[in-house]
């Protein structure tokens, strides 16, 4: 076998050993990294299923001003979207106060209808008897 | 076609990548617009079936679609080579190519069109910069009401509103150096909501700036609604042209002639040309191709097979390499995604079972002006009538919380409420 590969051209030789170091230096390791990525990824979704309670399963949008405010509007009075630093997102939502467990439903399905974060902080405010909710959200 | 039938706007246009559909019914008393729906562009096919099957729902339609390309401007003549469109008088809007891709398309718009239509009844003899944001990319045309003086396109994305007003003054201080005249005032036509850039240029540019909104769907809705707004600014396939030029020449009768133009001018659309296009591409394709065979047949009689066979093994490699690394590439970015719904989902039921909680634990025993609720804490403010009732569930909530009352002059009682 050595002297088959001894009467090879140098660069017949110099390709094979190219060849040979890829393999070994690239493209297996990004073959594991991808198997180990797509168990992980099937992992996740697994996760998210579980805390997904919706009756209507459907993939998360992405987020668009336009669309989630036509969306949130069917269910409340007011919606506002209003662009801020950060790539981040103002959203004032205000309805009735007997509306309160659909605005929880919606928060709770939030990040499952749209690829938005919310932050970790909600205010509430009485407008005119009516419940005003502002909430920052980022798209990711 | 039935005269009887509506006449349906179909609009689409493409952000990032997504395509946005929407249909509007066309009404003496304006247009009625249906749900914007929106496809990711690996659903392609599903929104192209979409616009087929709203086509063979209703035959009496128009694809309605904007050119957000970057590189189009306003020019005084009608360059036959190009895609142009007349706006007005002796303004036409010229670009390259039309880049709807194999989307179905009939109707195809600038954004400059789209500004002029939209501002057309406030040009005067006073010099106006109209601005157009478009898909994160501003529209700049210095107008008055004889002719569009300059345009220029500048895009925004991931500049900071400073920096926008910055580039928004160069362009007004370069046109001053062509012009030596500065721009009276601006209008500002924008189709996604952006407070903060409105408020950055007025102060930067110290300048009256007039604000109006809509959406990209209703602006070409309205520029399809009648044939006199349509037929005069959208723009117009180019190979059309030389075809007609064709049919000039060779025709002798000059009647005939004028029936084929006149034929021509109402039944030219997006998809004629687009065929035309690709027949010219398949052309060039494959006399590139016909090319690259010729020389790969000379240089095969002098290539050394070994040295081929021998890098074949490397072929594979970086074909599997490449493979490999583009899915991982996508299957890290998805997983990354995952995670970050995943905590997002968390934070979320979190936030909403505090929420319940903290309305569930006032009851009928007060009634809130305002919280500030997060996952670790609460600040409430609100009038109580059940104090000790209040002040308990509160507690069993949030312990060691600081509850607060205070008599307000109407024999009301405030509460506060700060957790630990």
């Amino acid at each position: 076998m050595s002297t088959g590969f001894k009467s090879l051209s140098p660069m017949t030789k110099l390709l094979s050993v190219v060849s040979l170091l890829l393999l070994f230096l690239w493209v297996i390791p990004t073959m594991i990294s991808y198997y180990k990525n797509e168990k992980l990824y099937n992992q996740k979704t697994a996760e998210l299923e579980k805390l997904d309670t919706r009756e209507v399963i459907t993939d998360a949008k992405r987020f668009h001003t336009e669309v989630f405010k036509i969306d949130a509007e069917t269910y409340f009075d007011k919606v506002s979207v209003i662009s801020i630093p950060n790539n981040k997102y103002k959203v004032s939502i205000t309805f009735v106060k007997d509306v309160l467990p659909t605005f929880h439903a919606f928060l709770r399905d939030l990040s499952l209808n749209y690829r938005v974060s919310v932050d970790d902080n909600l205010v509430y405010e009485d407008v005119n008897k009516s419940l005003q909710v502002t909430m920052i959200v980022k798209p990711f | 076609m039935n005269s009887q039938e509506p006449y349906v706007t179909i609009t689409h246009y493409k952000e990032r990548e997504f395509y946005f559909l929407n249909y509007a019914v066309q009404t003496e008393d304006g247009f009625i617009a249906k749900e914007i729906e929106q496809f990711h562009e690996s659903d392609k096919v599903k929104f192209i079936e979409k616009i087929r099957k709203l086509q063979s729902q209703y035959t009496n339609n128009n694809i309605v679609s904007i050119s957000l390309l970057a590189k189009q401007f306003v020019t005084q003549d009608d360059d036959k080579n190009r895609v142009t469109a007349r706006i007005f008088n002796d303004n036409f809007v010229t670009q390259e190519k039309i880049d709807v891709g194999d989307v179905p398309t009939t109707l195809y718009f600038s954004p400059f069109a789209i500004l002029y239509e939209h501002y057309k009844n406030v040009l005067s003899d006073k010099l106006i910069l109209f601005i157009g944001l478009f898909d994160r990319k501003l529209f700049m045309m210095f107008a008055t009401a004889d002719k569009i003086y300059q345009t220029w396109t500048i895009g925004t994305r991931g500049l900071t509103e400073k920096q926008i007003a910055y580039r928004v003054y160069k362009s007004m201080e370069a046109y001053y150096k062509i012009s030596y005249s500065f721009a009276d005032h601006i209008e500002m036509l924008v189709t996604d909501e952006s407070p903060k850039l409105l408020k950055v240029l007025r102060e930067e540019l110290s300048m009256h700036i007039e604000l109006s909104q809509s959406n990209i769907h209703n602006l070409l809705h309205h520029m399809a609604s009648s044939q006199e707004i349509a037929q005069s600014s959208y723009l117009k396939p180019v190979k059309k042209i030389e075809v007609l030029a064709r049919v000039t020449k060779s025709s002798k009768k000059e009647e005939a002639t004028n029936r084929v133009k006149q034929e021509f001018i109402k039944n030219s659309n997006l998809s004629d040309i687009k065929i035309e296009n690709n027949n010219n591409k398949n052309e060039g394709f494959f006399s590139g191709f016909k090319s690259l065979f010729s020389s790969n047949s000379s240089q095969s009689s002098n290539s050394n097979p070994s040295l081929l066979f021998s890098l074949l093994p490397l072929l594979i490699v970086l074909g599997l390499g490449g493979f490999f690394s583009i899915k991982n590439g996508t299957i890290s970015n998805q997983l990354s995604q995952k995670n970050t719904q995943i905590s997002a989902q968390k934070r979320n039921l979190a936030l909403e079972k505090v929420s319940e909680n903290l309305f569930k634990a006032m009851g009928k025993n007060a009634e809130l002006k305002k919280a500030t609720v997060s996952t670790t804490a609460v600040d409430i403010k609100g009038v109580v009538w059940g104090i000790e009732p209040l002040k308990n569930s509160l507690n069993k909530l949030y312990s060691g919380g600081k509850f607060v009352i205070k008599p307000l002059e109407n024999f009301m009682t405030e509460f506060t409420f700060t957790s630990k």
